[in-house]
């Protein structure tokens, strides 16, 4: 019983330390300009991102203590790829949430048409109140 | 005997209360309650349209609706003696206010008992809420009309 116990909490204590630092761009070819902008944050430890003609999404993983400062984590990093990419529209967001919903998209692969369905999807979640 | 040796006395008999056992457990007691609840805020976003920014308000409601559950079954009561206030602190303390006043007083009626004492201890808290969050709100309108802040 105690040595159960003892491997249980070895890992689950081990488990918490490995966090997988994952940078993906989708699609992966016109990913060269954004790269530079994400790479030089160092409030976050991840990101997932979705491009296509008009919109970006940017689903951010903030660091665990500057979570505090999510709101303004996310404000800045728009700000920063806005002045990038001045004609398309820009969704930077640290919800965990849209994370997942991001994770699918690239998951599938999801071509043109479903893409900007899931896109228009992950909008509106984004601006949800209720 | 005057007051003050009395005093001494019933010091000197009393048993030691265990502070720090008491905060042990209610830390260990909240904290497994607070797991719960963030792991049900999980499953509402993992298989419902919910953001982390709006399923709290379905998760809150499912604690409170396990805990008085858990109360009527009197399952609650045994937790609240280990925990102390780490099962009074968080929002499962609310279910069990409201639950627990509705079964003392049913021996009175359904009406006049039940339905008049269950909001007695949880009344002031809903009331508390309402009131707060209207002026909050009131506040708030009244600063984005003038132009001040933005929704």
């Amino acid at each position: 019983m105690k040595k159960s116990l003892f491997v249980f909490l070895m890992v689950l204590l081990l488990g918490a330390c490995s966090s997988e630092k994952e940078k993906v761009i989708f699609p992966s070819d016109n990913s060269s300009s954004l790269k530079p902008i994400m790479q030089k944050q160092d409030t976050i430890y991840g990101y997932k991102s979705v491009i296509n003609e008009e919109d970006i999404l940017v689903a951010i993983n903030i660091n665990r203590f500057d979570r505090f400062n999510k709101a303004k984590i996310e404000k800045k990093i728009t700000k920063q790829i806005e002045k990038q990419f001045p004609e398309k529209k820009v969704l930077v967001t640290g919800d965990q949430k849209l994370m997942w919903e991001v994770e699918t998209i690239i998951e599938k692969k999801l071509k043109q048409k479903e893409l900007k369905k899931s896109i228009e999807k992950i909008k509106l979640l984004s601006k949800e109140e209720t | 005997m005057d007051q003050q040796q009395f005093q001494k006395i019933v010091d000197e008999k009393n048993p030691k209360v265990p502070f720090f056992m008491n905060i042990l457990k209610a830390f260990i007691v909240g904290g497994i309650i607070c797991t719960i609840g963030q792991l049900i805020t999980f499953f509402y976003m993992r298989f419902f349209p919910f953001t982390e920014g709006t399923a709290g308000n379905p998760t809150v409601a499912t604690l409170v609706f396990i805990a008085m559950i858990l109360t009527g079954t009197g399952l609650y009561k045994k937790i609240a003696q280990i925990g102390g206030a780490g099962s009074a602190v968080p929002v499962t303390g609310f279910g069990n206010a409201v639950i627990s006043a509705a079964i003392e007083h049913k021996s009175e009626g359904y009406v006049l008992g039940v339905g008049g004492n269950m909001f007695k201890l949880a009344g002031s808290v809903i009331l508390f809420g309402v009131l707060s969050a209207f002026v909050v709100a009131l506040i708030k309108t009244i600063l984005v009309n003038i132009g001040v802040v933005s929704w």
